[in-house]
């Protein structure tokens, strides 16, 4: 997540909102933000009823964390791209803007 | 029967993407500001959206 705070402005000029969504609880996500000095988009918390977005996603993995995915949706509300990741690994940034630039 | 590690529903590309209603950290997350919800819908007609999912709150990557 914090490789997106540099990559802000390229988010910014392709009219694109980050957000980041995971089942942690605010308070959680909050204090994470905080070690990392803040970020400029919010973290979403997919607690209550726990992992229910996720699923609707299709991202929610059998130990009840979400998986590292992207999903890129315009502005008519339909997706665009999609990048359900190796857990381990951050998604690749430049696929992400290579999508945003189709929609412009 | 072992549980299989990655779940079987999928979205595509080209679906509308499921609206949902969550509560997170203010806009700028860690920075103090109160907390507030956030609709995927809201965005409509004015902003694409990145949608990042992430296993947990402190993980390095």
């Amino acid at each position: 997540m914090p490789s997106y705070e540099e990559d802000l402005s390229e988010f910014e000029r392709r009219n694109a909102q980050v957000l980041g969504i995971s089942v942690d609880q605010v308070f959680s996500n909050e204090a994470w933000a905080k070690s990392m000095g803040g970020l400029s988009y919010p973290l979403l918390s997919d607690n209550w009823p726990y992992g229910y977005v996720c699923v609707q996603y299709g991202v929610l993995r059998g130990e009840g964390r979400a998986e590292r995915a992207i999903f890129v949706v315009d502005q008519q509300g339909i997706i665009r791209y999609i990048d359900i990741h190796d857990i381990a690994e951050q998604p690749p940034t430049d696929k992400i803007m290579e999508a945003l630039d189709k929609l412009r | 029967m072992a549980q299989p590690s990655r779940p079987v529903w999928r979205l595509k590309v080209g679906e509308e993407a499921p609206d949902f209603e969550l509560i997170a950290t203010g806009e700028q997350a860690g920075k103090g500001e109160p907390r507030k919800k956030v609709r995927l819908s809201d965005y409509r007609g004015k902003k694409n959206v990145m949608l990042a999912f992430y296993p947990a709150a402190f993980t390095p990557v």
